[in-house]
């Protein structure tokens, strides 16, 4: 379950980033600390997910730089298979049972038959989808498919998970539940995660700190921290989520006005 | 339930051959302009040896059309729609050379292939060979940019992605081209040998027809059109139950 070593931290300067003349992101410059849960959030169109494609390496910056950092504060340039992407929509193929679909990266990288196919049994165990191992995407519920496409995520042992908006397509209660269980993946293995999210109470139920980004193009805002328990993280009723979502929301507020000015 | 989609045709078919020979009973045209259904029974009974031989050469000429049009199709879609410069160059042109009566390219045939059934094979294959390729460029093209990006991540590219990714995502598009090709494989295959005229014992279809016609054997004709058109029934039969066996389990076309 555990990577080979600690999540990679990952750390943004100057980020600034052109779609032609359009500018998505100016001079952004973050950190997300090794080990680490930190979100994205901001109002549509403000690059967050561009961000995190950054840091994924599926987007160039026009300017500033994207590092990577092991534990001692070294730079480092991720193998394959450390970086591990989970998208909006969970990208299955189609034709592939549950097991096969977790497997993949395993076996784009060349890793025997055997050992993958275990190594994936193993992740759909851990995201409780040991019973659904055959069957195919459309077979699948949309919370067990964006399950699936989790342990795909995690089959590679990443060092670093991001995570674009992984819950925007499920209902209110199955969110819930994902939203437990990317908590308890990430208790388990110790990767960085950065989240991409719509939702507030999801950025608060997650990440120890929040990227506000605001205006057009995006800009930092703030980085906001959560000091939440762990167990007032798991209980959205519970007071002191409710003033760590309030204080969230000011925040945001903040940004908005800050943009507009 | 399939069984039963199927009576409504089938007792469609037989209501129209009833009256066909209602009609001559009664109105009793010559019967070199139209011969009763019964009667072309009777000539394919009589003839039955013969007609099987030539149902099973042009059976041969149109499989093997259809064959290596499924291949060429296949591959050079694939090498079109892989490389930028070839899907630039190759492709538009492509679309013009479907424009060209391939009827009028038959003869070509017997030049470079002789009298045989290569000919009819080159000459079926020319026709059958445009919807495989524009099928398979077009199920390429449309593969999900998102699952692209997923292989990119992990570095998979050329052959190892297009045996993962390109081609069972291109496959109900490719399976539709092959439809179209099987049809259209018998009718190249028959226009192959209207032109290749060898004939004698060895006819094929559409030799016996053109023989028949100038016997004016019109009880001949039909049978062996008739015939001419369950080999291409069959051979999309098979491409239908081949495409339907690889594609029910995930693609809706298939349920």
């Amino acid at each position: 379950m555990r990577p080979p070593g600690p999540g990679y931290t990952i750390r943004f300067s100057e980020v600034t980033v052109r779609f032609g003349a359009t500018e998505a992101l100016r001079n952004i410059t973050a950190e997300v600390p090794g080990g680490s849960f930190r979100s994205i959030v901001g109002e549509s169109g403000c690059g967050k997910t561009t961000l995190l494609r950054v840091a994924a390496g599926l987007q160039a910056c026009s300017a500033g730089t994207v590092t990577f950092m092991d534990e001692r504060g070294h730079p480092v340039t991720p193998a394959e298979g450390e970086i591990s992407v989970c998208f909006q929509e969970p990208r299955l193929l189609p034709w592939r049972s549950a097991l096969a679909n977790v497997a993949l990266p395993l076996e784009l990288a060349g890793v025997p038959r055997r050992e993958r196919l275990a190594r994936a049994r193993e992740l759909l165990a851990v995201t409780r989808l040991d019973a659904a191992e055959r069957r195919l995407p459309a077979q699948l519920s949309g919370g067990m498919r964006m399950r699936v496409g989790l342990a795909r995520a995690l089959v590679t042992r990443p060092r670093v998970l991001l995570l674009d908006e992984p819950c925007s397509a499920l209902d209110d209660f199955t969110r819930e539940e994902m939203d437990d269980e990317i908590w308890r993946l990430y208790q388990a293995t110790g990767a960085t995660c950065l989240l991409v999210t719509h939702g507030v109470a999801e950025a608060v139920r997650l990440s120890e700190s929040v990227i506000v980004l605001g205006g057009q193009p995006g800009q930092l805002h703030a980085v906001h921290p959560i000091t939440l328990a762990h167990a007032e993280r798991g209980n959205r009723a519970c007071d002191a989520f409710a003033d760590a979502l309030s204080g969230l929301m000011r925040e945001i507020a903040r940004g908005r006005a800050g943009g507009a000015r | 339930m399939r069984l039963a989609r199927a009576v409504a045709p089938v007792a469609t078919l037989l209501v129209a051959l009833v009256c066909w020979e209602v009609a001559v009973l009664v109105l009793k045209p010559p019967a070199f302009l139209v011969p009763a259904p019964s009667a072309v029974a009777k000539a394919a009974y009589e003839e039955a040896p013969m007609l099987a031989a030539a149902t099973m050469r042009t059976a041969l000429g149109s499989a093997g059309g259809f064959m290596v049009a499924g291949a060429l199709g296949l591959v050079l879609g694939s090498a079109i729609a892989a490389v930028g410069f070839l899907r630039r160059g190759i492709y538009p042109l492509a679309t013009i050379f479907q424009m060209v009566p391939l009827v009028a390219v038959a003869p070509l045939m017997v030049i470079w292939f002789g009298y045989g059934v290569k000919t009819t094979i080159a000459a079926s294959a020319v026709v059958a060979f445009f919807p495989v390729l524009a099928s398979t460029i077009d199920g390429f093209a449309s593969v999900d940019p998102g699952l692209r990006e997923l292989f990119a991540m992990h570095g998979s590219r050329g052959l190892s992605r297009w045996r993962k990714l390109d081609l069972p995502a291109s496959l109900p598009s490719i399976a539709t081209g092959l439809r179209i090709a099987a049809g259209l494989a018998v009718i190249g295959a028959v226009v192959g040998e209207f032109v290749s005229g060898y004939g004698g014992r060895d006819a094929p279809l559409g030799i016996v027809i053109l023989t028949a016609m100038r016997e004016a054997r019109t009880d001949l004709v039909f049978a062996a059109v008739a015939l001419a058109a369950i080999v291409g029934f069959s051979l999309f039969g098979i491409v239908n139950a081949a495409s339907w066996l690889l594609l029910r389990r995930w693609h809706a076309s298939a349920r």
